[in-house]
């Protein structure tokens, strides 16, 4: 008649499976409270009229934000830019890092410090990032800006962060730029798995450079690169720092992306309905990208 | 015939290798070292145009703002900028007590709550096992800031927003899934042998957990407290809507106040300061690299 919490009465197995639960769910209340529950909080807000400083007065509107968001060109203006933005410098991002990781595969101290070199844009503070570039693309004394006007990329020197044309590439190449690191690191822990002698043996047979890439690196890397891209979408979508502090999401809204635009209706406009809408709208999309992207990989 | 295309493969393999490190070595050191140079030369010099590609000025006043708030505007004014929590020491300290403080605990936290929850997952078999992790592994996909506006409006009404302790339970649940997915696959790859002959020999299971499995994956938690550290360290979303106060800023938030502000046009002390941030998460990680790598990768191939 003792409790089923007499652990010393219970069988083994049963023991063994409750002190499973018992040491996994720290972890797992800590993020339920942290971010599930938030979360949840979200997704009953965006069917409210909340004012940031009126919350009290929230008042049901059903699916009001939901009508609104989609009437919004702001947001499909920040989905476009999201999209666009992410998807281009991930493919850079990829193609750099694997470009990287192909060069660096190799033993040897000097792979070793090139390697460890080229991973700094990534460690590195979004918020330094940023106020780098703030001084190296500054419109008279950047010197970015006097390398692009030497290589003939612009006429004369212009404030890139305020050029409607410019800004984007700028936020993409500079996002490429911190985020290779990252498929390099990834690229070249999936090359050292490839067996040496599988890589011999096509040389002996005559397969060139390319063939060899087409036919025995990439079917190594595939689950690689669906996974880094994957993250990479995921945390680009996040993407805050840089832009935030260069252009703010300007000119004329051509760079503000979603998790711009959210903390502008949130901490600006005040308007937490919206806010929480644009949350739900973005996992949404989220959620499906992946979705999809995992089945074309497989289709391939 | 095929020896010699063998050869000629190799040497433009070697070519193509040199050009292409190369490139990669001036996009990512070039930036870095037009800081270093800027650093060491006066506020004016960077105000001219066309710029001097070669330093005419020396001068190592630009690392006084940020080692002991001295700062010098161009009219020949001098400001001691001191740290508002901190009061002896200058407010580019301050930001890094502040960071220590919030980053530390954040990757202490993670590291138990990351070891616990990780081998749980990865050794026990209990219902409703599966769901939970995917569960886990789906928070990666979560936008912070559907997680962040929502904890704000708590955080208000719990009284929480502008603490320490706020901003520390935050971000540990923003680092703590990918953690715990990093010391699962960490745990998956070691053998069970062990730990079951010391159970045989009536060692409790929270002594075959702190004696027997967390020294083989010390690279696993070599690799957590980087990435916790690193994450937390680095990040300015949860902090500018959850922390806004003077006195608790960390270093993101803090450049941002700073630089936002009256120090915009003076790019030499600017460069100072960022050097003086990036460095010494550079020297910190270097070290590392491996473990970091290996987690990154353990975590992501076998999720």
């Amino acid at each position: 008649m003792t409790n089923i919490f007499n652990f010393s009465s219970m069988k083994l197995e049963q023991r063994k499976k409750w002190f499973g639960i018992l040491i996994v769910s720290p972890g797992l209340i800590w993020i339920f409270a942290t971010v599930f529950y938030p979360l949840g909080y979200g997704i009953i807000l965006s069917f409210y009229k909340a004012h940031l400083l009126k919350l009290r007065k929230a008042k049901f509107i059903g699916f009001g934000n939901y009508e609104k968001l989609f009437a919004d060109d702001y947001f499909w203006n920040a989905v476009s830019n999201t999209v666009l933005m992410t998807g281009l410098w991930t493919i850079f991002g990829a193609v750099v890092g694997l470009m990287m990781a192909l060069a660096l595969n190799r033993e040897g101290r000097s792979s070793r410090v090139i390697g460890a070199i080229l991973l700094l844009p990534w460690i590195m503070p979004g918020v330094c990032v940023a106020y780098m570039c703030i001084y190296i693309f500054d419109e008279r004394m950047g010197v970015m800006v006097e390398l692009m006007v030497l290589f003939g990329i612009i006429d004369k020197k212009i404030t890139i962060f305020s050029d409607p044309y410019l800004a984007p590439w700028f936020i993409i190449i500079v996002t490429s730029w911190l985020a290779f690191p990252f498929f390099m690191t990834m690229f070249l822990a999936g090359l050292k798995t490839i067996p040496k002698e599988i890589e011999e043996a096509a040389s002996i047979d005559g397969a060139g450079g390319f063939s060899k890439f087409r036919y025995i690196i990439l079917p190594y890397l595939k689950s690689i690169i669906v996974i880094t891209t994957i993250l990479s979408i995921v945390w680009g979508f996040n993407f805050f720092d840089l832009i935030y502090i260069t252009t703010e999401g300007g000119p004329y809204a051509r760079t503000e992306t979603l998790v711009i635009l959210a903390q502008r209706m949130a901490f600006k406009v005040l308007d937490l309905g919206y806010t929480s809408a644009l949350g739900v709208m973005w996992l949404l999309i989220l959620m499906i990208f992946s979705y999809i992207y995992i089945k074309a990989m497989k289709v391939i | 015939m095929v020896l010699k295309k063998l050869q000629i493969d190799k040497s433009i393999t070697e070519a193509s290798r040199t050009i292409v490190l190369t490139a990669g070595l001036i996009a990512v050191l070039f930036p870095l070292l037009w800081l270093l140079k800027t650093s060491f030369i006066e506020n004016k010099e960077t105000l001219v145009n066309p710029i001097y590609w070669m330093p005419r000025s020396f001068t190592l006043d630009n690392y006084l703002h940020p080692l002991i708030g001295r700062f010098e505007s161009i009219d020949g004014q001098v400001n001691i900028n001191t740290s508002p929590a901190w009061p002896s020491v200058s407010f580019f300290v301050g930001l890094v007590i502040n960071g220590l403080i919030v980053s530390g605990s954040v990757t202490l936290l993670s590291i138990v709550l990351a070891i616990l929850t990780g081998y749980g997952f990865s050794r026990f078999r209990f219902f409703g096992r599966k769901s939970l992790m995917v569960l886990v592994l789906n928070t990666q996909m979560f936008p912070y800031i559907a997680i962040v506006v929502p904890l704000y409006v708590m955080y208000r009404n719990l009284k929480m927003l502008n603490t320490y302790t706020g901003l520390i339970i935050a971000m540990t649940g923003m680092v703590l899934p990918f953690s715990i997915w990093m010391i699962k696959s960490f745990c998956d790859t070691i053998d069970e042998d062990l730990e079951e002959s010391a159970l045989i020999e009536g060692a409790s299971r929270i002594r075959i957990l702190c004696n027997i499995v967390v020294p083989v994956i010390t690279p696993g938690i070599a690799s957590v407290a980087m990435f916790s550290f690193l994450n937390s360290w680095n990040h300015l979303l949860y902090v500018m809507i959850l922390n806004t106060r003077e006195e608790l800023l960390t270093v993101p938030m803090g450049l941002l106040r700073e630089y936002a502000s009256s120090y915009f046009y003076y790019y030499a002390t600017m460069s100072a300061g960022l050097l003086l941030i990036i460095i010494p998460i550079a020297l910190i990680y270097i070290p590392f690299q491996k473990y970091f790598a290996s987690g990154l990768t353990a975590g992501a191939l076998k999720g």
